[in-house]
């Protein structure tokens, strides 16, 4: 008796191989690298135009900064100065920042010679010292409101260094008021005690007198 | 010292000149060396192929081999059983055309699985040999791109080969008490 066969079947499925789209991958890759040196290059250009931008808005700024007169004017008139620049581009900034350099540098010329000016007054007229106080302090604010509204920072420092200044010179002419109002005040402490011939009356009439020690 | 530094001023230009060229010269080395084992993963890839390919004939074979020997022991027991074995829809005709069906459907499926894989092979391969391609031709533009940029930044650094090297004594320097 033959065999008995039958066919058993393999079962085998339908095989689709992986495809593996390295052509796209290899290209996306390249062009990254492509794009990460665009990007160095664009970024270098950038930084080239901005410094370029700095200093033609440094030129700017400092060739159309107000000048001695117009600054004066303001300050007179009360009105703020009118700067170069802004707030907006590299060229803005740098021509503001500039711009406020050299005004800020004028203004404190300008603000010490009127407050030089006011403390000769005050020498010759050996005025209060509070009135000479209140003068510089209204130079400096005066000075101070051309540009502090554009420029508030700035100013704040402005008025910083103005102020040390101006402390210094009102020092100087206060220690010199006290001294002379202490010798006017024995002037006339002897202008009173003329008849009396006793040093040492006199030296207990300096010790006793009020604002002379 | 000055010499030292006369010669940073002189050559270091020269020599970023020199490393941006160099550069540039190896970004494109790297790409081809890369397009190479690009271009060897395609050819690995098509014998893959074709080798699964024949497997999968083989398999075909197998499977004709295997329906043949049921139909003929089919037959050979038909005989010895004393039915004709060759009678057209007799039973064993039948039982044979039921092995038959299953047997084709093996041959068809291995026979599509042996072309699928020699094509998909191929598109494999030709996916490498792309990848290969892209590779050099990004590699040539990053290249030409990183020279630009060091040459601008060359030129934005100010050097002149010219402002560098120092005048050559004339005879009428020489005459009127030379260059010092």
């Amino acid at each position: 008796m033959a065999e008995r066969l039958r066919y058993k079947s393999q079962g085998q499925p339908l095989r689709l191989p992986q495809l593996q789209f390295a052509g796209a991958a290899a290209d996306a890759q390249g062009k990254q690298q492509v794009a990460n040196s665009l990007g160095q290059m664009s970024s270098f250009f950038l930084q080239q135009t901005n410094i370029q931008a700095q200093a033609q808005g440094d030129e700017y700024g400092a060739l159309n900064t107000p000048t001695r007169k117009q600054i004066e004017d303001a300050k007179n008139s009360g009105t703020p100065l009118d700067l170069p620049g802004g707030n907006m581009t590299v060229f803005d900034r740098a021509a503001k920042q500039a711009s406020y350099n050299m005004a800020a540098d004028t203004l404190q010329a300008l603000a010490r010679e009127e407050i030089t000016k006011k403390v000769t007054a005050a020498y010759q007229s050996r005025s209060n010292p509070q009135a000479l106080a209140d003068d510089i302090d209204a130079i400096i604010a005066g000075y101070a409101g051309t540009f502090e509204q554009d420029a508030p920072v700035l100013t704040r420092s402005w008025k910083a260094k103005m102020g040390i200044y101006a402390n210094s010179q009102f020092e100087s002419y206060a220690k010199w008021k006290i001294g002379q109002d202490r010798q006017q005040t024995l002037a006339d402490a002897f202008a009173g005690h003329a008849s009396v011939d006793a040093s040492s009356v006199i030296i207990d009439l300096a010790e006793t007198t009020p604002g002379a020690n | 010292m000055t010499a030292a530094l006369a010669f940073i001023k002189i050559a270091g230009p020269m020599l970023s000149a020199v490393g941006a060229m160099a550069q540039a010269q190896q970004s494109i080395s790297a790409g081809k060396a890369k397009q190479e084992q690009y271009n060897a993963q395609a050819r690995q890839k098509r014998l893959e192929g074709r080798v699964d390919a024949l497997n999968y004939k083989r398999q075909g074979v197998e499977v004709l081999q295997e329906s043949q020997r049921v139909m003929a022991a089919n037959v050979a027991r038909g005989a010895a059983g004393g039915i004709n074995p060759f009678e057209s829809g007799g039973s064993v005709d039948l039982v044979n055309q039921y092995a038959m069906r299953g047997a084709s459907s093996d041959f068809s499926i291995a026979r599509d699985n042996a072309g699928l894989a020699q094509q998909m092979a191929e598109q494999q391969a030709y996916q490498y040999e792309l990848a290969g391609y892209n590779t050099v031709k990004n590699a040539k533009k990053t290249a030409f791109i990183g020279l630009a940029t060091s040459a601008a930044k060359l030129g934005a650094s100010g050097y002149s080969p010219s402002a560098t090297s120092n005048p050559a004594p004339t005879s009428a320097s020489m005459a009127s008490g030379g260059l010092y």
